[in-house]
């Protein structure tokens, strides 16, 4: 009797367990072992957890990758611009752990041609970044820990669904669905509102404090670039509100954040297949705050217009004018009327 | 390694039940031993290698220490012997657990500047501590027979018992090990054990966690909480602590049945209790046992009197407050709990009255004490648990926050409020009040009402219903184990 129970126990547990991780295999959510041959049926909706599975099995040969800067850049504006086969693979929050483990994945198999990516002063100076790790069982080969991914009830019960609704609508548009911007109005006075200006400056800090954060970053950068030189890296630097500087300001990071950016984008310049373009200083956009739903993100005409400016050259930095640009940006943030945008605006 | 874990589920325990009957049935009796002694290192040694050369110093001493006893033959140097002894093993839980604690208090008195060390306290250092001073106590008085090195390990180190309990005693496991007759295969002993094993995964995994993220919610935003919201987290906390301690305890019966070994029960349905008195002899039986044992019994017990009794009680439980962690947060909750057994004591004759006639009455005065009593328990500090308590006298009777209701909106949860939504969005707006309500209930009636895992074991007969409800349990927490965070990144 008791036997028997016990081997019941274990052929129902067996086949159950197997069904789940069955129906996990064969939907495959996360694209962890194939992708669809044309990238754009792919069921785009978490980043962290299928971003790995996306850059190792789908086809493509030019990758945009960042922060949630990156997030509203659609892929598409690329192929028509570039004449390129363009995924936008983004991580909101941005995580430098995240960034190592999927440029490791992404560079692996000598694909991509092209790699754009959103190049954040906080991945610089590793201030204010979420720390975020890709789940193991999704970025490294060994299959025994699939466990996590084939019997794990989220992926079962949420992702399924989610994947299960997405192929039966009709309306479903890959290039839209890792953007954000639907959701949120971009004004001067939803960006004033949500911001939080600290009542009092901090004192300066040392200019030199971010380094070691710096030094880390760019030597993993360099690494990457060095070890692929068939891949032509594209770095952006976006354009943050006039208030980000007032933010660096009053936290006492600007001379320090100026000084890591320098030594950042000169390392980076001595490699041949780097090219940077710097957003930073762009005054028309940084000052019109009608373009931010906060005081760093800004609305897609934004990500539109890099990419212009990208095809027209404009805003690259060379070693030559690197330096120029960073210290007569420090300047204008550093001299800019930040009490006139609230004096302006409590009248 | 965690038994609610994918590796030690799907690949240890087959390795180790497997591995164990295999080799007993080469019939010598030291290799199944020495095998569960290699396979409880490696469950130890999993969650951090560095522990391992503690565990095994710490099992050389005291087996040398009592070898010494059967040696010397002067009482006085035997009485020494086991004083060493017993300092040697709270020497090392000191180091460890309440060093840091010890220090801060310090700091904070002479307004000294002391470096705190944080060390990482090694996994079931308060189990195995205890479990050996026992062994120590019990060699000096004579009442260990000879056990070899390999006996003596393997009863510290037996992994179902390990790192969370119960605290067991040498007579009670090593005997076991020695008959030959429980190194057969036993498929009831087997089935039992898959019974409890299941409970408790499903207990921990499907309960406990669940009412954790609520009560992790709760004890980090305080000063948000109303006084709806304050009840709610202080009974998750009371089931998520109930469901976690006597589901790990089930797990650990019912490995222990796999390999036809008997753990001693440790929890015995104790939120029936209907005084503290009868809440201690069933929450943590084991640890009651030892504290009764070898610090209520020695400082004299009820012997010398009432007052002395009631100290020896308080000191009993100030002793358990400390031993539950280092922080003042345990000492007063230990102080709740022994003043409140002297309560009792002294008014016994009227207790016993009103058991007769006002059970509901004294259960609900000892749950909402038991209840009340481990918000001092979780608290980070006293401040904290004063201020959530306090919330419960403000009266502000406001609607159940987001934050309560989303710790229970899991995938599958989700999945059916999502289905609910297509027909009604009304209905999928208060599905997670009623969720949590539902919860709750569900919990208190399980913790009270229900047959106990040892209670079921016993009584258990094989049957299609309970290998049906067994089977999706054990699928249920299975693939509750692996989750994916949502991260909740709100501004980007």
């Amino acid at each position: 009797m008791y036997k028997r129970f016990c081997k019941r126990f274990f052929c129902l547990c067996a086949a159950l367990f197997l069904l789940c991780g069955l129906l996990v295999f064969a939907v495959d959510p996360f694209y962890h072992y194939r992708a669809p041959k044309d990238y754009t049926k792919i069921i785009y909706t978490l980043p962290y957890y299928q971003n790995i599975g996306i850059v190792r099995n789908a086809v493509f040969d030019t990758m945009i990758t960042g922060s949630s800067m990156m997030q509203n850049s659609r892929a598409n504006w690329f192929d028509d611009a570039l004449g390129c086969k363009a995924i936008n693979l983004s991580f909101y929050g941005g995580s430098i752990n995240a960034y190592k483990t999927f440029f490791d994945a992404a560079l692996e198999g000598n694909k991509i041609k092209t790699l754009f990516f959103g190049f954040d002063v906080y991945t610089v100076t590793g201030e204010r970044m979420a720390d975020v790790k890709i789940e193991k069982y999704l970025s490294d080969k060994n299959p025994f820990n699939d466990v996590s991914y084939l019997f794990n009830k989220d992926v079962i019960f949420n992702y399924s669904k989610n994947w299960i609704s997405y192929r039966l609508s009709d309306t479903y548009d890959f290039y839209e669905a890792g953007a954000w911007d639907s959701g949120y109005t971009f004004s001067e006075e939803t960006v004033l509102k949500s911001y939080r200006r600290l009542s009092m400056p901090a004192d300066a800090k040392n200019y030199d404090c971010f380094m070691e954060h710096t030094q880390a970053v760019t030597a993993w950068l360099l690494d990457c670039i060095v070890n692929n030189p068939e891949t032509q890296f594209v770095f952006f630097i976006p354009p943050y509100s006039i208030l980000f500087w007032d933010n660096m300001i009053r936290q006492g990071s600007l001379d320090a954040t100026i000084y890591s950016l320098k030594y950042a984008y000169s390392e980076l310049l001595q490699c041949s297949n780097v090219r940077i373009f710097c957003f930073l200083d762009d005054k028309d956009i940084i000052t019109n705050l009608d373009l931010y739903k906060d005081y760093t993100h800004y609305c897609p005409d934004v990500n539109r217009l890099m990419l212009e400016c990208y095809t027209l050259g404009k805003y690259e930095l060379t070693k030559q004018n690197a330096d120029d640009i960073l210290d007569s940006l420090n300047k204008y943030a550093a001299g800019y009327d930040y009490d006139g945008i609230f004096i302006e605006n409590d009248d | 390694m965690l038994f609610n874990s994918y590796i030690f589920i799907l690949l240890f325990l087959p390795i180790a039940v497997g591995g164990y009957f295999l080799l007993a049935k080469t019939r010598n009796p030291y290799l199944p031993k020495l095998f569960l002694f290699f396979m409880s290192l490696w469950f130890y040694g999993y969650f951090n290698i560095k522990y391992l050369p503690i565990i095994i110093i710490s099992i050389i001493a005291n087996y040398s220490l009592c070898f010494g006893f059967r040696k010397l033959k002067k009482h006085g140097l035997k009485k020494m012997l086991m004083v060493t002894g017993i300092l040697l093993n709270v020497g090392i839980l000191f180091y460890y657990k309440y060093r840091g604690f010890f220090i801060g208090n310090i700091n904070a008195l002479f307004r000294l500047d002391w470096t705190v060390i944080n060390l990482v306290l090694p996994l079931g250092i308060s189990f195995f501590t205890f479990q050996q001073v026992s062994y120590v106590i019990d060699s000096y008085k004579g009442l260990v027979p000879p056990y070899n090195i390999l006996d003596y390990s393997l009863f510290v180190t037996f992994f179902p018992q390990l790192i969370a309990g119960p605290i067991v005693l040498h007579n009670e496991i090593i005997p076991q090990f020695e008959n030959p007759k429980k190194k057969v295969f036993k498929p009831k002993n087997f089935a039992k054990g898959i019974i409890a094993f299941t409970f408790g995964l499903a207990k921990k995994v499907l309960l406990a966690d669940m009412f954790g993220k609520t009560a992790n919610y709760g004890f980090s935003h305080i000063s948000d909480l109303d006084t709806t919201n304050t009840i709610i987290v202080i009974l998750s906390y009371t089931l998520q602590i109930y469901f976690d301690f006597s589901g790990y305890c089930d797990m650990a019966t019912g490995l222990g049945l796999f390999f036809n070994i008997k753990i001693p029960q440790n929890f015995n349905s104790p939120y029936r209790a209907l005084d503290i008195d009868d809440f201690w002899k069933r929450w943590h039986m084991t640890l009651t046992r030892f504290l009764r044992t070898h610090i209520y019994i020695p400082l004299g017990g009820n012997r010398k009197g009432k007052l002395r009794t009631y100290v020896n009680m308080f000191i009993v439980f100030m002793v358990s407050g400390i031993w539950h962690g280092a922080n003042w947060t345990f000492i007063l909750w230990g102080f709740l709990h022994g003043v409140a057994i002297i309560i009792t004591k002294l008014i016994s004759k009227p207790l016993s009255k009103l058991r007769r006639n006002s059970k509901p009455l004294l259960w609900i005065i000892t749950f909402v004490f038991v209840s009340l009593s481990w918000v001092y328990f979780r608290a980070d500090s006293i401040a904290d648990a004063n201020e959530m308590l306090l919330k419960l006298i403000h009266f502000d009777f406001g609607a159940v926050s987001k934050g309560i209701t989303s710790g229970f909106i899991t995938s599958e949860y989700g999945l059916i409020q999502w289905a609910i939504g297509k027909v009604s969005a009304g209905a999928a707006s208060v599905f997670p009040v009623v969720l949590v309500a539902g919860y709750i209930v569900f919990g208190l009636f399980a913790s009270v009402l229900m047959k106990n895992t040892n209670e079921r074991i016993s009584d258990f007969k094989p049957s299609r219903l309970n290998l049906a409800v067994t089977c999706v349990l054990l699928i249920w927490s299975l693939i509750s184990l692996s989750q994916v965070s949502t991260f909740l990144y709100f501004n980007f």
